[in-house]
């Protein structure tokens, strides 16, 4: 049964989110569209996008599929483009390790840039695993929600929607804004700027896994950042 | 498109980014993790997120063609400028998204 702290770090969550989630509406707006151009169902858009829940690795396999590729290219490369997660996933291991299989399975599910982003930038004042599941939950509620509505919508909306705003970039913005507080730590604004550099030169590798290889390489320096000074104080 | 091939595709992703998302919070669920461990993972964020932004906002889709992405300079600056002063993820991306449409 959740306690008062719980639920008010539920809301806390589902509040700090918000910004953030915003980033994700013309994203979905576009998946909508992208599914109504290829002439699916709303039933197989709205399934589909449910059981993957996750907006970058569809896009690219439903981009694949028109094109009539190889089942194991469309997985391989969407696959591909999730494997951040096992990043993420490794640094919430730590939080969740006493927790219920229950629990986890559903932590994994709701896993995305968003929540992620939001969590790590509000850990510290989360004083139990149950605050910061509730806070979790709060906050991935929100994301799930203005992904399937905003996907719904571009589905509907169609071609009615304009392109005058540029809300390609809403995504990477929405990131620019919650990176910012971290990067007054020196060691983390090297591994920030080294990461940007590498993405930038690896932007040309094939199925998009420059951003997978500049993320590797990133955490690798941080590796050494902090295997180099020791025992941390 | 069939049927069978689409969701021959999207049940293998589902399935297959639901272990990617579960994968060390199960594998790992038995680990104590150290303080130096726990400084290493502290890093991922600082090293997912600007590897995305980056060439989202200093490449113009997808090619390196500086001069046509540049507006996404000023309007990344201006995120960040206003970030610091109102701490707030909304205003800064609104502000961000507004100096883009200017001038894109």
């Amino acid at each position: 049964m959740p306690g008062k702290e719980e639920r008010s770090k539920f809301v806390a969550g589902a509040r700090d989110v918000l910004g953030i989630s915003l980033g994700v509406i013309p994203f979905g707006l576009v998946m909508g569209q992208v599914c109504a151009m290829y002439g699916y169902s709303v039933e197989r858009t709205v399934v589909s996008n449910l059981m993957l829940y996750a907006g970058t690795a569809q896009l690219t396999a439903i981009e694949l599929m028109a094109k009539q590729a190889a089942p194991l290219v469309v997985i391989a490369t969407g696959l591909f483009i999730n494997a951040r997660y096992v990043l993420y996933s490794a640094a919430l291991s730590p939080s969740l390790a006493g927790e219920r299989k229950r629990t986890k399975l559903v932590m994994a599910y709701l896993l995305t840039d968003q929540a992620y982003a939001v969590l790590t930038a509000n850990e510290k004042n989360l004083k139990s695993t149950g605050q910061l599941i509730a806070y979790y939950l709060g906050a991935s509620v929100v994301v799930a929600l203005f992904w399937h509505l905003s996907v719904v919508a571009g589905y509907t909306l169609g071609n009615l929607l304009s392109s005058r705003l540029a809300l390609d970039a809403a995504i990477p913005l929405s990131f620019v804004a919650l990176i910012g507080p971290k990067l007054g730590e020196k060691k983390h604004a090297l591994v920030a700027l080294v990461s940007a550099s590498l993405a930038i030169l690896f932007n040309g590798l094939p199925f998009g896994s420059g951003l997978l290889v500049s993320a590797v390489l990133g955490v690798l320096l941080g590796t050494f950042l902090t295997l180099k000074k020791g025992a941390s104080p | 498109m069939s049927g069978s091939y689409f969701w021959t595709n999207i049940l293998a992703l589902a399935t297959g980014t639901l272990i990617i998302r579960g994968s060390m919070i199960f594998l790992l669920a038995k680990a104590r993790f150290s303080e130096t461990t726990r400084e290493i993972l502290s890093y991922v964020p600082s090293a997912v997120f600007p590897a995305i932004i980056a060439p989202a906002i200093l490449l113009h889709q997808g090619h390196v063609d500086w001069l046509a992405g540049k507006e996404r300079i000023p309007a990344a600056l201006l995120t960040i400028a206003v970030f610091l002063v109102t701490r707030s993820p909304l205003g800064s991306l609104v502000a961000g998204i507004a100096l883009l449409s200017i001038l894109s």
